[in-house]
């Protein structure tokens, strides 16, 4: 079996450095993304809108994924790889389409199905404020 | 560490083309969409309080991100001890080894100490379908990490006793596969759950 595996060309093996560089990246990202949520808990969730903050929480997520992946886990897009980065990239798409899928479907069912205060709920969904007579 | 330091290392990339390595990979493919669907339950019934407690009120910031370097740092260590093994450096490997489960230790001790604080304050997996999917999905990482130790365990053990044979060293770069694994799950635990809980 070993002799049919070649060697990497020295620039792309792991080396000690490259674990060094995905951690401090990893902690940097990590730290960042507490300092965000604490930050805006101490400015009374003023300090840019919700929606913006989850986006940003999303992208660090996504960015310290991709760098334990690239670093600890030595993931690449070479040609010897590849089927690591195809079975990779299957569990992907069945991931999105378990979260995704999902949270439209019950978002859906949940918007559809009448709750104990229909009223009270619909007017909350829709932003209706009625003012009490 | 001169000699370590210029070593072939983990040579994950050396061995991906091991046929075990990379089913080993599979499997944590397979893993992962266990833990999305976890997930997704979790994202699903997050709101679902029932009246009790929300996230907001039962999550403590510093003490996730005190979780959050624990893990980190165990995992980074984790990879520190497989380039050490490979250069066959027995009583470095095994005190980065013994480090590293230590650290996973102390991870999972905070972990319980948060359930238990959960259930004594009447905040049990009972009480609401958000509890419910939160002690699942957490608690299943947690489970995952107590394998991880066990399996850690019988490495340094094994170390000890036969020294570092090829088959070993395999079957330590998979552990370390699934170390850094659960590692990633954790970011996706950490932002979902609590971040976003907070928030």
């Amino acid at each position: 079996m070993k002799k049919h595996i070649q060697p990497l060309p020295d620039h792309r093996k792991p080396t000690i450095t490259a674990y060094i560089t995905g951690f401090v990246l990893s902690l940097t990202l990590s730290g960042a993304a507490f300092a965000l949520v604490w930050a805006y808990h101490i400015s009374d969730n003023e300090l840019m809108s919700r929606g913006l903050l989850l986006a940003i929480l999303t992208l660090f997520a996504i960015a310290q994924i991709v760098v334990q992946a690239t670093y600890f886990l030595h993931m690449s897009a070479e040609r010897r790889a590849r089927m690591t980065l195809v079975s990779a990239a299957f569990t992907l798409v069945v991931i999105f389409a378990i979260i995704v899928g999902s949270m439209w479907i019950m978002y859906n069912l949940d918007y559809n199905m009448i709750p104990e205060d229909p009223t009270q709920y619909i007017q909350n969904e829709e932003n209706i404020h009625v003012t009490s007579q | 560490m001169t000699d370590v330091k210029n070593t072939v290392a983990p040579a994950l990339e050396d061995e991906s083309q091991k046929p075990s390595i990379f089913g080993f990979w599979l499997y944590l493919m397979t893993d992962t969409v266990l833990f999305a669907s976890l997930f997704a339950t979790f994202i699903v019934l997050r709101g679902r309080t029932a009246g009790g407690v929300s996230g907001e009120e039962i999550f403590s910031l510093p003490y996730v991100f005190i979780e959050t370097l624990i893990l980190l740092i165990s995992s980074f260590v984790a990879g520190l001890a497989l380039f050490t093994a490979r250069a066959r450096r027995k009583a470095l490997t095994i005190s980065l080894l013994l480090v590293t489960g230590l650290l996973g230790l102390a991870f999972l001790a905070m972990e319980i100490h948060e359930f238990r604080t959960l259930v004594t304050e009447g905040h049990g997996w009972g009480t609401s379908a958000f509890l419910s999917s939160y002690f699942t999905l957490v608690g299943t990482h947690g489970l995952h990490i107590l394998i991880g130790l066990i399996w850690l365990g019988v490495s340094i053990m094994f170390i000890l006793q036969r020294g570092f044979t090829d088959r070993f060293l395999t079957r330590l770069t998979m552990w370390s596969m699934f170390w850094h694994f659960l590692d990633v799950i954790w970011i996706g635990i950490f932002t979902i759950v609590y971040l976003v809980g907070i928030v």
